[in-house]
């Protein structure tokens, strides 16, 4: 019966971290490049349920009980998992946005060292240095910071980066992970923060006039706040029940 | 595994930064909106960003991280006055201000004031190297910016129009009445004769339309009030969970 309460009682813990991942999706929602934070449900420990085998003789000895089974203690949310999936395309009227089409992410220099985007919104600093809107160094494949030619540029798939003369300048860096949900850890800013070297050498091709979407999915806005009702019904009911059997007791 | 868990005003919070940059984002959209038929009008878009805690990197949410100026060149219409302007190319007009500093603009709807100074249409008078005589019967500027005008029958060369740009042209300051100003983003200006170093050419008798994109622009207002009404619906929820938590003990 306590058991009971507790396992409602995770479930509500459990919640709350849901839905703080959710309400971080949902403000998300329209940030180019963001990857929804997913939280799957995971049972919780479980104990063994026991029937006194001589009803006659209420002997608390393990030896002398029978087991039913397993009871739940309830729930906890597994680690925060990062949805990686590709997001949509949307096109922009802005030669310095980019959308990365494969598993790869730029390369951007900040303060605290390298770190990992799919937040294509580029821009020309004053130093004609390609910057993201948060104003890190974007990286060309040698982890150089990139200086843009004078006049409008032109990037072709591969990420080589040429002025209105045709002269190529530069190549956009690009990095891929062959598990990112283990190698990455979320850094703020849009920014993933990796463990070690990228361990995939098949990052995709970059499209310049494009921005990938967020890829937060809305359809379980609902069911987070639902769940957590149940869950505090369940803990009214266990907290009744244990009023029922102490009144019954008391007699 | 450990981790740490948010509270319900973390995560109310949240929703909140969620509905504070669709408001800013929904003047971005409504300023772009009006400014349809303004005369070179740059219009401008809000970059979302999502944060974490520094140190903790619970979710905080989203900010406003910049609102970025779209420099793309608008098309051109013709004009009848041979005082406006348009620049095909990355350049601006530089304009003295009352208080006597630099501002920068690509409306070239000039006009002559009473002191026969080449002025914007907010009396701010054009910098250029020259003066229009009292005498001129009609002024005609170039493609170079050359300024001509007609004494007697006769034209004659009496200034230069020069343009100028930035290294980041996004990094400028809109400060109101089509102008902007220099920042430490946009870079220190470059001052040529048209048709130098990708300034671009002066286009007489010719206005800049603004570049701004009505259907886009219906689109995001659509969506940044649908994200609006998602963020509250979302803090609603949190709310909801929260008095569930107060109700427990009945």
């Amino acid at each position: 019966m306590i058991k009971g309460m507790y396992a409602a009682a995770s479930a509500m813990i459990a919640g709350m971290k849901r839905q703080s991942a959710l309400a971080h999706n949902v403000a998300n929602l329209d940030t180019p490049g963001f990857r929804q934070i997913l939280l799957a449900m995971d049972d919780w420990y479980v104990t063994p349920v026991r029937q006194n085998s001589q009803t006659m003789m209420p002997q608390m000895d393990v030896n002398h009980m029978s087991q039913l089974g397993y009871v739940g203690l309830g729930s906890q949310t597994s680690p925060e998992i990062t949805d990686f999936s590709q997001g949509g395309m949307k096109a922009s009227d802005n030669e310095l946005d980019f959308a990365i089409n494969g598993t790869g992410f730029f390369r951007v220099k900040t303060s605290d060292g390298e770190r990992y985007t799919r937040d294509g919104r580029f821009l020309r600093d004053a130093n004609n240095q390609l910057v993201t809107v948060n104003g890190y160094q974007v990286l060309n494949t040698n982890g150089q910071v990139i200086t843009l030619p004078e006049g409008a540029v032109r990037i072709d798939e591969s990420g080589n980066i040429s002025g209105t003369n045709g002269v190529q300048v530069a190549q956009i860096g690009l990095a891929a992970f062959k598990d990112p949900n283990t190698e990455l850890t979320r850094d703020g800013m849009n920014t993933f923060a990796a463990k070690g070297a990228p361990t995939d050498n098949n990052p995709g091709t970059v499209q310049q006039g494009y921005l990938e979407m967020s890829n937060v999915n809305l359809t379980r806005v609902v069911a987070t706040g639902r769940a957590y009702e149940a869950a505090q019904r369940m803990v009214q009911m266990a907290d009744e029940t244990t009023g029922k059997m102490l009144s019954s007791l008391s007699r | 595994m450990f981790t740490l868990l948010p509270s319900f005003t973390d995560i109310m919070n949240t929703s909140i930064t969620g509905m504070q940059t669709r408001f800013a984002g929904l003047d971005v959209v409504s300023n772009n909106l009006a400014n349809i038929n303004t005369t070179a009008y740059k219009s401008s878009r809000s970059n979302f960003q999502e944060i974490l805690d520094a140190t903790t990197k619970l979710e905080k949410g989203t900010i406003l991280q910049s609102t970025q100026h779209n420099m793309k060149e608008g098309t051109f219409v013709e004009s009848d006055s041979p005082l406006h302007l348009a620049i095909q190319g990355t350049g601006f007009f530089a304009v003295t201000m009352p208080d006597k500093t630099k501002a920068y603009t690509r409306d070239g709807t000039f006009s002559l004031d009473a002191n026969r100074q080449i002025v914007t249409d907010k009396g701010y008078p054009l910098v250029w190297s020259g003066q229009i005589p009292n005498t001129a019967e009609k002024v005609e500027i170039d493609e170079n910016g050359l300024v001509t005008v007609l004494q007697n029958g006769t034209w004659t060369n009496v200034g230069q129009i020069q343009l100028n740009k930035f290294p980041n042209p996004g990094g400028l300051i809109a400060t109101g009445n089509n102008l902007f100003t220099a920042s430490a983003a946009s870079g220190v200006v470059q001052t040529a004769n048209p048709g130098a170093n990708n300034l671009g050419w002066i286009l007489p008798r010719m206005k800049e339309v603004s570049n701004v994109n009505l259907g886009l622009e219906m689109t995001n207002a659509i969506i940044t009030q649908r994200n609006f009404q998602l963020q509250l619906r979302t803090f609603q929820t949190t709310d909801t969970m929260l008095s569930q938590a107060i109700a427990l003990r009945r």
